[in-house]
């Protein structure tokens, strides 16, 4: 990458494609175990649908969408997906499943795949890169410009809790409760340039950013940034990143499908003009959406208002059923709107699942499951005590 | 003066001593192999031919005879937890999920078997004692497979194919042993019956055993629950069981405890194994098995049969490895993998000894035999195939990385 670099390639308006981080399990013990390059190269002797790559570690896996511009279509390839690992897992007794950490995996067991950019990760960040094995969902959204872009990824913010409420699915990690729905995102923290990216309102200041910090040796290239949601200029995308891999991939399609029509929502809308303040609550709202998922207690900033993350949802859900009309996703909207008063989301799963077992093994094992369709029996625990209100 | 409170000179040691004497020099030994990079159980082996050497002395001298009868219990129970433990790993899951293992499997054994016997039979050696050798060599050493992949943390294709084919081989090497016994039986002038009643009573014998273990053991495990002590003697407490009844019944405790580790994990609808980890208890095992069966090896036979042992570890290589290979894509993995996994499949153990030693209670002169070509393939197999294992796996990548 030269120096100028950051042109903003243009992309069709609210197109979409997920990303999917996946783990690599011991059908035996439950454990992550070794197999991307295996699995890959034979899921690959067929086309595959949409894309698969290795990453950091061999016990992990990245699937890609191609680009989509409606949530049935996008559902479908991900269920092709899906499909084509679970094929060809089974050859090698392996399992998949998703979920944002492994429950009881430890780090230093990890084996970090053998390229030249994660041998440089690992090189640079000793012990996290490796503690890094956790998993995330990753959803691009198509942008016209970087200016849009841009001003798209500051509005969206205000989304964050809910996105990371509703995908949580890592309470446990290393082997206990960690009391967050989302405790990856506690991980991702730890690097330097994580959190939320600088407020910077058109694309060319953000560009003479990007070549200061370039400059003084702190990043190589975009993918230095580890910020909840980035620009992604070769795709002309931004990309939101605090994804819990869902346990699901109908899950998957159907938080692209939310990011997608508050996109809509968002550019039929232009606001007055932003400032900072937005960011006031950002990380405090961020934290609650992590350690109380959809219970989480959210504060305005700007009004002092508080509200639960499951009434900011319900409360979104419906302003933008009207988008959702429009770009075919209602269905998406509907069972979002199901999660959020009944059945919760993965992390509420998790934890029933282990009380009733009280095997991380076995919860893995059945997240496996769940992730060929071939759901394990809904626990048999007391109902949901949230009723939605708003 | 009175001195009888002093024990007699020279004092009598006890059998046990004998084996607490090895396993100290065994853990030191293991230790050392491994500042030499070498797979410890070179180590392990060293110590034991080291303590068989000096019991040999001490023979010789007419001063102590080593406890033989107590070493070979203790040989026989390592080898049990060895070979139920190896036996978890046959997954019938991933075999119906992918047949072309099972396909693999037989045709690497298959040919292992013709290759063999075919180049023994040029060594002038009867066909029954050729049929007897090739049936024992197409079984890899469980013993040796489990102890390196541990010590390697191997994870990955090639280790977990590797384990599965040596479970595989091993069950046809017991079963084919026993049924050449029978025919062996009728050459020496048997009834009809016996040819078929003796191998049947054997196998189907062995695996009734091995299944009613099975269910035990799962059914007092979902019992005890999570109690790391009490699992670990629960699964001690049914692979003695099964050995003893296997002893008694005039069984094949081989067959029988390999059998009961894979009707355990396919029994285990529950998960429960999951939950459990006797890895260290098999840790123990290995090292007091590699040990103690160098320890009684007997060295007075070893080079009586060199040249038709060296031809047997070639043929059966080539045979092993080419089959492996090729029928790796068949299997989703590429060439190279497949030929990584054929290299795993070579070691031999103590554990084909054992085989003999089953014949030989019915059959001794075809024990006699036989020992002679395997003792020397053993011996050298136990330690190249170890290390062309090692190597396999760390080709591979799957074996972890240095610290």
């Amino acid at each position: 990458m030269t120096d100028a670099l950051l042109e903003f390639a243009r992309s069709e308006w609210l197109s979409m494609g997920v990303e999917l981080e996946l783990q690599l399990i011991d059908r035996r013990t439950g454990d992550l175990t070794r197999g991307a390059s295996d699995l890959i190269a034979l899921v690959t002797k067929q086309p595959f649908p949409g894309d698969v790559k290795p990453e950091i570690t061999e016990s992990m896996l990245e699937v890609s969408t191609s680009v989509q511009q409606a949530f049935e279509p996008l559902r479908g390839e991900l269920l092709a997906i899906r499909n084509a690992l679970v094929t060809g897992a089974d050859r090698l007794d392996l399992e998949v499943a998703g979920g944002g950490t492994h429950p009881f995996q430890r780090w230093y067991d990890r084996q970090i795949y053998d390229r030249p950019r994660f041998r440089h990760v690992a090189g640079l960040y000793g012990y996290l890169a490796k503690q890094f094995t956790v998993f995330g969902q990753h959803v691009h959204i198509g942008c016209e410009n970087g200016t849009q872009a841009l001003w798209l990824l500051h509005r969206l913010s205000a989304y964050i809790p809910q996105f990371i409420a509703l995908a949580a699915s890592s309470p446990y990690f290393q082997g206990v409760d960690t009391a967050y729905d989302c405790s990856r995102l506690n991980s991702v923290y730890a690097f330097p340039l994580s959190g939320r990216a600088p407020f910077l309102t058109d694309w060319p200041a953000f560009e003479r950013f990007f070549a200061k910090l370039k400059a003084l040796g702190v990043v190589e290239s975009m993918k230095d940034f580890y910020w909840d949601i980035r620009p992604k200029p070769e795709y002309g995308t931004i990309e939101v990143r605090v994804f819990d891999t869902p346990l699901t991939v109908e899950r998957a399609a159907v938080l692209a499908a939310y990011v997608q029509v508050i996109c809509r929502m968002l550019l039929e809308h232009p606001a007055p003009p932003e400032s900072e303040e937005i960011y006031v609550t950002y990380n405090y709202n961020r934290f609650q959406a992590c350690r109380f998922g959809l219970e989480g207690q959210l504060i305005d900033g700007a009004t002092g208002a508080v509200r639960a993350v499951h009434q900011d949802v319900l409360a979104t859900l419906e302003l933008v059923r009207p988008h959702a009309r429009e770009l075919g996703s209602l269905d998406a909207i509907d069972e979002v709107e199901r999660w959020v008063r009944t059945e919760g989301n993965d992390a509420r799963w998790q934890r029933q699942t282990f009380q009733r077992h009280h095997s991380m093994a076995e919860l893995v094992l059945q997240s496996a499951e769940r992730w060929r369709g071939t759901r394990a029996p809904a626990p048999e625990m007391p109902p949901p005590r949230r009723v939605g209100t708003l | 003066m009175d001195l009888t409170f002093l024990p007699a000179w020279p004092p009598a040691v006890p059998a046990a001593l004998a084996v607490a004497v090895l396993a100290l020099l065994a853990a030191a030994a293991g230790e050392g192999a491994s500042r030499l990079r070498l797979p410890r159980l070179f180590g392990y082996v060293a110590a034991g031919a080291l303590f068989g050497a000096g019991g040999y002395a001490l023979r010789v001298l007419q001063m102590e005879e080593l406890p033989t009868a107590t070493l070979q219990v203790a040989l026989e129970f390592t080898a049990a937890v060895i070979l139920f433990d190896v036996g978890q790993r046959v997954s019938f899951g991933w075999v119906r999920r992918n047949p072309a293992l099972l396909a693999t499997s037989i045709a690497e054994s298959a040919l292992s078997f013709v290759a063999v016997f075919s180049v023994m039979r040029l060594f002038g050696i009867d066909a029954w004692s050729c049929a007897l050798i090739a049936s024992i060599t197409m079984a890899t050493s469980p013993a040796v497979v489990l102890a390196v992949t541990r010590e390697m943390r191997a994870q990955g294709q090639v280790t977990e194919r590797t384990l599965l084919l040596t479970a595989l081989n091993s069950i046809y090497a017991v079963m084919l042993s026993t049924l050449l016994l029978g025919l062996a039986r009728e050459q020496a002038g048997a009834q009809f019956a016996d040819l078929l009643l003796h191998p049947a009573y054997l196998i189907i014998g062995s695996l009734a055993v091995a299944a009613v273990g099975a269910r035990l053991f799962l059914l007092v495990l979902s019992f005890i629950g999570r109690d790391r002590a009490g699992q670990i003697l629960v699964m001690l407490a049914v692979v003695w069981m099964v050995y003893a009844a296997a002893v008694t019944l005039r069984l094949s405790p081989l067959l029988a405890l390999l059998a009961c580790g894979a009707f355990v994990r396919t029994f285990d609808t529950g998960r429960q194994l999951t939950a459990t980890e006797f890895g260290p208890v098999s840790g123990i095992a290995l090292v007091l098995f590699f040990a103690l069966s160098a320890a009684m090896v007997d060295f007075e036979n070893m080079f009586s049969a060199w040249l038709p042992a060296v031809a047997l570890i070639v043929v059966r290589m080539t045979a092993k490895v080419a089959t492996v290979t090729a029928f790796g894509p068949l299997t989703g993995i590429t060439l190279r993998k497949g030929l990584l996994t054929g290299l795993g499949l070579l070691p031999m153990s103590a554990v084909a000894l054992m085989l003999i030693r089953q014949v030989s209670e019915w059959n001794p002169d075809l024990a006699q035999q036989t020992t002679a070509v395997l003792l020397p393939s053993v011996v050298i197999l136990q330690l190249g195939g170890a290390l062309t294992l090692a190597l396999a796996l760390r080709w591979s990548g799957e074996a972890r990385t240095s610290r």
